[in-house]
């Protein structure tokens, strides 16, 4: 894809905006149908995403930015996918944040440790609409009055869900944990987003998975019945997702889970559970033949009957050679 | 060259439209009506009825008569209907034949392709097995569509040079989607599409169904098939009636005597609960990875008969935080897209400045091992090919190479679906590419995938060493019909026989009729009888003019008996 995307659809690089971008490419479309012109379209498809990426990147970030595109690509579709302000960004460009992984996370503070209202640090999608320009969120580290009333029911839940989690260090019943997120006052697509990061934050948080240093942690509350009722209301274990961090998050919730369920079991359950461990560790996993090790058993077998096979086709060569001469 | 036709095969009802010069529109079925109820049943004379014929005899005749067969469609599910069972991809080839009929009698001349609208969250077996049901009735797909992404063409030509971004949420009988559209300059863009392939408005009937089971003090598994169909029946109207009043009232005959049942709506509500929350998820989901917030959306647009559903609405209010639209009749503006899109493929003049892109909605990936350390490997993890919302078509390659130089072939395991394991994800085929040469040879694979405008995807494995291509065989895998049974099934429904179009509105009469005689007692029962025994009357006299004349009478009188709140 060496080609210039701006060359493709026919405008000027150093000064096209994301409204000519589109133009272009909607002008080109019109006679590059994706019914008719396969081919055609993929390119032209590639050549409007990573030009409307560039140009986004120059209109978030200034001129001054390193504006390799092949990167940008990459690195501003994802900013734009990064729901909420997770963690403290201060003035760190959050394609950077996007690009961090694990390992670097422990110097973050969790975002639910102070307000953190995520709008001040998505680039906006809004700047797409025509009355683009009236936008100026980016690198503003004030929050709007407007900000804080929506930040507060919230922070409110989080704290009732806290509460309610730790009261008294054993289990909480279920249906106490459902009526704090399921709450009335949490009801908006945009809280519901919101809130929701938090507690996966919060779950990681506690479960110490912004300590490297001294591994996961159970809590008592933290049963197998609370984390499958927030994991079913959220669906974190059955999302993927390509922000590194989010995955991380996700991925490590996978593994609280299994912990759990480990902890849960009793002694013999676990012993016989750690022993099986051993054994697919040992000998590869028993309940699903990978087909890695089905084809090196294999092939072992065909390296005799191939080694048989170039044995007799020299003895025959040989036959041969001594049979004419 | 023959017209294109946009059908919606709906898991309740199915509709046709066709694109004319004043915009799509809406075709008949033989009875007058748009709707065409998903259902498929013998008729006394041992011929196939479609449509409302069938759906009033699931009531009379249920061992006779299937519906809902949607949800069975990409499995291998058989519904038994007499002696014979069938596929779902046969039950509904006969629906499709059905509204092809409707077409050909509409336009006045033959039908031979369309555009089938699907959910937007169908799988690709599910999609293949769609194919095949249009193949069964004689119909070449030209393209499926995504029914939100219809619906959006449909509202989207309202007003097509305006810029603006639309969540559609479409809660269909039996299948759940969202999508968020973006439109400007002509082009219509999904961005985002969610949702669950099974979720509709048939769960929340079946939840009342239990309830009004309860009230009556009766198992679904202990009454007869006949009560369970009559008492199914009787919940999805009480259901409909809640979407106007806060209170439905009926009786229902059970064992001879009437015994009243009561639902208000609080208790609707609060029993389909559990299924109303499981709308948040995709929505969330769809906003999420079109990165929007709900103040990003111009219009929240409701689509499918079940979001008449009070409930459904407060939801969408609550989330979105102002009330949805359906400007457009929320059963009839998929078919209308269908239409559109009929017309956009078959280059209608008037729709030369509209483009419309889609997305797939799902991941779609392969199995691979994973080191855990000391040269050992653990499978089952997913490898994304082509991630969730990609703009189709698309084709991406990657290099994938052998885990041990010694392998003589790799098995690709193609998975569908959004969870880092393979066991959480729907294995639409494999791909068994041999491999060449020793230890030191190069093994590497080049694996490409390739998704079509329909969703429909393509694998194909090539061997860097050989150039060899191997295309990915869904055939052999669980819910896909392999060639040979599609052809032997093609000439067994060739034979069979279907009752004659210009007769469905007297089998449908006489359904109608029988399903009022069982829905009423005493002498209401009585009168309905008398009709019945009137009309086979003059229908054995075979006097055209004197059917269409009584049938005229009957329909007149047959709407009190139906009105009554014996059920």
């Amino acid at each position: 894809m060496s080609s210039d995307p701006f060359g493709l659809l026919g405008i000027d690089r150093a000064t096209a905006t994301e409204a000519d971008v589109r133009r272009a490419y909607a002008a080109k479309l019109k006679v590059t149908r994706p019914e008719d012109d396969r081919a055609g379209f993929m390119a032209l498809r590639t050549a409007f995403e990573r030009a409307r990426s560039e140009v986004r990147w120059r209109e978030d970030y200034g001129d001054d930015a390193n504006t390799g595109e092949a990167e940008n690509d990459r690195a501003t579709s994802e900013a734009a996918a990064f729901p909420v302000g997770a963690v403290a960004i201060g003035d760190v460009p959050l394609a950077e944040i996007a690009e961090r992984t694990r390992d670097t996370l422990p110097q973050t503070t969790p975002a639910y440790a102070g307000i953190e209202p995520y709008e001040e640090d998505e680039p906006s999608e809004t700047a797409e609409a025509p009355d683009e320009g009236a936008e100026e969120i980016h690198h503003d580290d004030g929050f709007t009055p407007e900000d804080i009333a929506a930040w507060q029911p919230i922070r409110a839940a989080l704290d009732r869900l806290t509460d309610v989690l730790t009261a008294t260090g054993e289990p909480p019943p279920v249906k106490a944990v459902l009526a704090v997120i399921d709450g009335d006052d949490i009801s908006s697509i945009d809280q519901y987003q919101t809130l929701q990061a938090q507690v996966r934050e919060l779950l990681c948080d506690r479960t110490n998975f912004f300590d490297s240093a001294t591994g996961m942690r159970l809590p008592g509350w933290l049963s197998l019945e609370v984390f499958d009722a927030l994991d079913t209301y959220y669906g974190w274990s059955r999302e993927t997702t390509t922000i590194p961090y989010l995955k991380g998050l996700n991925d490590w919730l996978v593994r609280v889970r299994r912990a759990i369920e480990l902890e849960a079991a009793s002694d013999t359950a676990r012993n016989q559970a750690r022993l099986e461990d051993a054994t697919a560790k040992l000998f590869g996993p028993k309940d699903r033949p990978a087909e890695t090790e089905r084809s090196r058993k294999g092939s072992a077998i065909w390296l005799w009957i191939g080694a048989g096979i170039l044995i007799s086709q020299l003895v025959q060569f040989l036959a041969r050679i001594n049979g004419g001469g | 060259m023959t017209t294109l036709i946009g059908i919606d095969l709906g898991t309740t009802n199915s509709l046709v439209a066709v694109f004319t010069d004043a915009g799509p529109q809406l075709i008949p079925n033989s009875l007058g009506e748009m709707l065409t109820p998903s259902a498929v049943g013998y008729g006394e004379d041992g011929a196939l009825l479609v449509g409302r014929a069938a759906k009033d005899r699931l009531l009379t005749h249920p061992a006779l008569t299937g519906a809902r067969f949607k949800r069975y469609m990409g499995t291998n599910h058989e519904m038994v209907l007499g002696k014979k069972s069938f596929r779902a991809e046969e039950l509904s080839s006969f629906v499709l034949r059905s509204l092809r009929a409707d077409a050909e009698a509409f336009l006045g001349h033959e039908v031979d392709a369309a555009v089938i609208s699907v959910p937007a969250y169908f799988n690709d077996i599910q999609r293949k097995a769609t194919i095949t049901a249009a193949e069964f009735a004689g119909l070449k797909v030209n393209r499926l569509i995504n029914e939100p992404t219809a619906a959006a063409l449909a509202y989207g030509l309202q007003d097509r040079q305006g810029e603006s971004t639309f969540l559609v949420v479409d809660l269909g009988g039996g299948t759940f989607d969202v999508s968020i559209l973006e439109m400007f300059s002509g082009v219509m863009e999904v961005r985002a599409s969610a949702g669950d392939a099974f979720l509709g408005g048939e769960d929340f009937t079946d939840a009342l169904a239990t309830e009004l089971g309860r009230q009556l003090g009766v198992k679904p598994e202990d009454v007869s098939r006949e009560d369970g169909a009559r008492l199914r029946a009787l919940a999805e109207r009480m259901k409909v009636q809640l979407t106007e009043a806060a209170e439905a009232n009926a009786d229902f005959a059970l064992k001879g005597e009437a015994r009243r049942v009561t639902i208000t709506r609080d208790k609707f509500d609060e029993i389909t609960d559990p299924i109303l929350k499981r709308l948040r998820l995709p929505i969330q989901r769809a906003i999420s990875d079109a990165s929007l917030k709900a103040d990003d959306l111009h219009r929240i647009i409701t689509v499918g008969g079940a979001t008449r559903m009070a409930s459904v609405r407060a939801l969408v209010t609550r989330l979105f935080k102002r009330f949805p639209e359906y400007s457009i009749d929320p059963d009839h503006v998929v078919a209308l897209g269908a239409a559109v899109q009929a017309g956009l493929a078959a280059r209608h003049k008037a729709l030369d400045d509209v483009v419309m892109t889609d997305v797939c909605p799902f991941t779609l990936g392969f199995e691979t091992s994973i080191s855990v350390g000391e040269g050992k490997h653990e499978p089952g993890h997913f490898t994304p090919m082509i991630e969730r919302n990609t703009v189709v078509p698309v084709s991406k390659a990657d290099v994938v190479a052998p885990l041990y130089p010694t392998q003589h072939e790799i098995l690709f395991r193609i998975f569908q679906g959004e969870s880092p394991y393979v066991k959480d994800n729907i294995l639409i085929g494999t791909l068994n590419v041999p491999l060449r040469g020793g230890a030191k040879d190069d093994k590497s694979v080049e694996l490409r995938y390739t998704y079509d405008t329909s969703g429909v995807l393509e694998v194909e494995a090539t061997p860097t060493a050989t150039k060899k291509t191997e295309r990915l065989v869904i055939e052999g895998n669980p819910g896909s019909l392999p060639r040979d049974e599609i052809e032997k099934r093609l000439k067994a429904l060739a034979a069979m026989k279907i009752h004659p179009r210009d007769q469905q509105e007297n089998a449908a009469l006489i359904a109608r009729m029988r399903a009022a005689f069982e829905n009423s007692l005493g002498d209401k029962r009585a009168s309905v009888g008398r009709l019945i025994a009137e009309f086979e009357g003059v229908m054995a006299r075979q006097n055209p003019r004197e059917i269409t004349e009584a049938r005229r009478d009957i329909e007149a009188v047959i709407g009190n008996f139906e009105r009554d709140d014996v059920f």
